[in-house]
């Protein structure tokens, strides 16, 4: 079952490998190529970062001596080639620098906060994947007809509301007017809820549109007909027939959008006062702590190569035809 | 029909077990947590800041333990900049290069130390090794303990602003070094400094993290009992979400507010704006030294161009004073040097041979009379303000061109820029005008990006350095203005007035002079 016709199962093996191996490959390329952007960006970051780390800490100015010092002891005047070697034989030791700001490693201050972080996007994944298949599976169920509208406008309200002015109206209505939740978050499951739905509607309302689209088109293949014929009902033909067909797209989607969730969302997390990673890189910006912000992005590259290849395999796992032609 | 009916049913039990799901899993059953209690006892004190607080490692963040009454300086700011004991009983300066401190006799760290002369010899060595801008600042020859309770303090030069150093929250905070330097020796890491005691404030935090500090009275503090039995502070980036938390019931006192807050809380009964007076932060406007600007007549014509009531009124909606004097009217030696007189300075341009073109704008040997103007994101205000000046100028034949940059400082420079409008201030966080003189209108001044240099204004502010007298150096004040005024080197646009949030029982809270939120004896 799902082999390659005339196929031996040991060749068909190997060949998964072959297939497997070349796609990490492809994200090892990946991850690589996004390292050494990041390192052209922080090169190019304007300003002296030895001079910014000094008047970060204080010093009203930072004098010509102190600057060249530090400039000698953060190997700033090595060469370029010899400072990307060292930045990317850093990374294999998760080294991805000092913070401007805090003075400690960036990969420390990122782990610290990963906790947070993780919390909010698997309660965001919950709220976008029930919401998403709830939209979706009612405006396949019932295509053009009044339900199919409602849950098509309101994936469009998600969709085009910006996630902090969503946030904000929250806030207001539920936690100051209702008197339900809070305000300021804690990092903990406790307080997960609103900042989740926040960020969740954001994505259900995208994947809901993918997969009402990849539903119907699942209900006009002819495999139906016969499911039809022997009297299957219209809800069992789109949950056992339609629903896995339509998912492969789905879960793409949503396997690179899971890594936007992972990455932590700022905004979001400064709104709630999320301690996550999110709320930290906005910090990072605010106060040009470059090296902050180009091991979130170097993170964030990581997070969606990872991301992208379970999807790929979860769609192996859900649709032969992809194992055979990947 | 019947097929359907019952496929939905099991649909929606399928969901509906979700939700349940998700309920059970974050806890969220609609019940507020604890961050909802505290606020309205008024007992109790919890400010929403924007800042966080890393650790209480007294020479990377010891600033904040003055504003959050954790840490105590030996000098105390004052409104009219003219600092009083603190710590401290008395500080007399015994001759122009010689200060005498004395101890009050009853301080003690929160680890039991006393803080005698020894202790203070050590801070104040201390403070002059670590602090690059106290030790170039107050010259110190040597320190001597001269009794259990008095030291003495022998400077290269004489240094009249030396109260207002010791008040300055960057340069000594009050804390015990020997065991801040046994502590590093264990090297333990900055969270650890909790349990070390080293302070000497009302309160003493007894847990710190990302998302707030929990903080309680000292028992034996050498002032009597703290007047608040529980005080948080809470880390709230967002300026919307602080007003909400203190609209939520989750904090007391939201501090760091845009001034346009005032207006959205108008009839709002759940949070109320205060707007302080106005301590000599202003919106500066800081022109370079180069291309027309470097012509006195055409700085004097810009600053007479400025129209500084209707910022002040109207731009700014009433939420900033109007800008009359560069420090500010609460100072005695302040004078009125900011004043709009649109006929003068077109006069002045006329002069300086800047005619009218057929559009209005100026012109001079071909070139137009053009202005690059920076505003910078983080200060949203100086965006406004810019975008006003553009049209005021333009009456006088200015054509001004606003740019917003991400990093002010790092514009400022290059080349390409006229004039920036900056949060800045001429005076110190405790309301001394003679480092801010000297670092942004001196010859060479670290913060001279203007790359002014007058001869005369150099003499009269290091005359003011040495000048102890009272009389003299408020004569000596009004001098430099006068000439800073003439020769159009720096103003003010408007006077910035701090803005805070609170609730209804904190609404009389007055906002304290150079951020102090929290000291012994604030309560509602």
């Amino acid at each position: 079952m799902g082999l390659a016709v005339g196929a031996r199962p040991w060749t068909a093996g190997r060949g998964l490998w072959r297939k497997a191996v070349r796609r990490i490959g492809q994200a090892a390329i990946t991850l690589f190529g996004g390292a050494v952007i990041t390192f052209l960006l922080l090169s190019a970051t304007p300003g002296d970062p030895a001079e910014r780390i000094l008047l970060t800490k204080g010093q009203e100015s930072a004098t010509p001596e102190a600057v060249a010092a530090l400039r000698e002891s953060m190997g700033l005047n090595e060469p370029f080639l010899l400072r990307l070697w060292q930045y990317l034989t850093g990374l294999l030791r998760a080294d991805l620098g000092t913070s401007w700001s805090t003075g400690r490693p960036v990969s420390e201050e990122l782990v610290s906060r990963l906790g947070a972080t993780l919390t909010l996007a698997i309660a965001a994944l919950i709220v976008a994947v029930m919401v998403s298949l709830v939209l979706g599976l009612v405006a396949a169920w019932a295509a053009d007809r009044w339900p199919d509208h409602l849950a098509r406008t309101l994936s469009m309200v998600f969709l085009v509301v910006p996630s902090f002015m969503v946030g904000i109206v929250v806030l207001d209505l539920v936690v100051v007017r209702a008197g339900w939740g809070t305000v300021i978050s804690d990092g903990t499951w406790k307080t997960v809820l609103l900042p989740a739905l926040t960020l969740g509607l954001a994505s259900a309302a995208s994947w809901s549109r993918v997969l009402r689209t990849s539903l119907l088109e699942a209900g006009s293949q002819t495999f139906l007909l016969v499911s039809r014929a022997r009297g299957a009902s219209s809800g069992r033909r789109m949950l056992v027939h339609q629903l896995p067909n339509a998912l492969p797209p789905y879960v793409t989607i949503a396997g690179m959008e899971v890594a936007v969730l992972i990455g932590g969302a700022p905004i979001v997390e400064g709104i709630y006062s999320w301690p996550g990673i999110g709320r930290f890189t906005i910090q990072a910006v605010e106060s040009r702590d470059m090296p902050v912000v180009v091991g979130y992005a170097l993170l964030s590259i990581a997070l969606f190569v990872v991301a992208s290849l379970i999807a790929d395999a979860i769609n192996s796992l859900l649709d032969p035809r992809i194992r055979e032609h990947a | 029909m019947r097929k359907t009916s019952t496929t939905m049913r099991r649909v929606s039990t399928v969901l509906a077990s979700m939700v349940m799901v998700v309920a059970v899993a974050t806890g969220c059953t609609g019940i507020k947590t604890d961050s909802g209690s505290g606020p309205s006892n008024p007992g109790s004190l919890t400010i929403a800041t924007s800042f966080p607080i890393d650790d209480v490692d007294p020479l990377e963040n010891g600033y904040w333990g003055p504003e959050f009454g954790y840490i105590e300086l030996l000098m105390r700011p004052q409104p009219d900049g003219k600092p009083t004991p603190w710590v401290l009983k008395s500080l007399d300066s015994v001759n122009e290069t010689t200060w005498k401190l004395s101890l009050r006799d009853n301080v003690r760290f929160t680890n039991g130390t006393a803080l005698d002369a020894a202790k203070l010899v050590e801070l104040i060595n201390f403070a002059n090794e670590k602090t690059k801008n106290f030790s170039t600042s107050a010259n110190i020859a040597s320190v001597t303990a001269k009794s259990t309770d008095e030291v003495e303090l022998k400077t290269t030069r004489p240094v009249p602003a030396m109260p207002n150093l010791l008040a300055d929250e960057a340069n000594v905070p009050v804390f015990d070094v020997a065991a801040y330097k046994k502590f590093l020796d264990t090297k333990g890491k900055p969270a650890e400094l909790l349990k070390e005691g080293l302070f000497t404030g009302p309160y003493e935090i007894t847990s710190l993290n990302e998302q707030g500090a929990s903080l309680k009275p000292v028992s034996n503090y050498w002032d009597g009992t703290p007047a608040l039995q529980d005080l948080k502070i809470k880390f709230v980036p967002e300026a919307t979400s602080r007003v909400q938390a203190v609209k939520a019931g989750e904090a007391d006192i939201a501090l760091y507010m845009p001034t346009e807050i005032s207006g959205t809380l108008k009839d709002d009964k759940r949070a109320t704006a205060i707007l302080g007076s106005a301590t000599g932060g202003t919106f500066a406007f800081q022109m370079r030294n180069a291309g027309p600007y470097a012509d006195t007549l055409v700085r004097r014509a810009v600053f007479n161009a400025i129209d500084y009531r209707a910022l002040a009124e109207q731009v700014m909606e009433g939420n900033a004073q109007v800008a009359t004097s560069m420090f500010g009217p609460m100072y005695n030696y302040s004078i009125d040097t900011q004043k709009t007189d649109l006929d003068e300075a077109n006069k002045q341009l006329d002069q300086a041979g800047w005619a009218p073109g057929p559009d209005g704008i100026r012109t001079k040997d071909g070139q137009r009379l053009t202005m690059r103007m920076l505003s910078y994101p983080k200060q949203p205000d100086s965006h406004t303000i810019a975008v006003a000046l553009q049209s005021e100028f333009k009456k006088v034949g200015i054509d001004v061109q606003v740019r917003s940059v991400p990093d002010l400082s790092a514009a400022r420079k290059g080349d390409d820029w006229d004039v920036a409008l900056a949060g800045a201030s001429l005076l110190s966080f405790s309301g001394s005008p003679e480092g801010g003189l000297r670092s942004a209108l001196v010859t060479g001044g670290s913060q001279n990006f203007m790359k002014i240099s007058n001869a005369q204004l150099d003499g009269l502010v290091d005359t003011l350095g040495k000048t102890f007298d009272e009389n003299k150096r408020t004569d000596l004040l009004k001098e430099i203005q006068q000439v800073i005024h003439d020769n159009g080197l720096w103003g003010p646009t408007i006077l910035r007035k701090p803005v805070i949030v609170t609730n209804d029982t904190w609404k009389n809270y007055q906002i304290p002079i150079a951020n102090m939120w929290v000291d012994a004896k604030t309560a509602p």
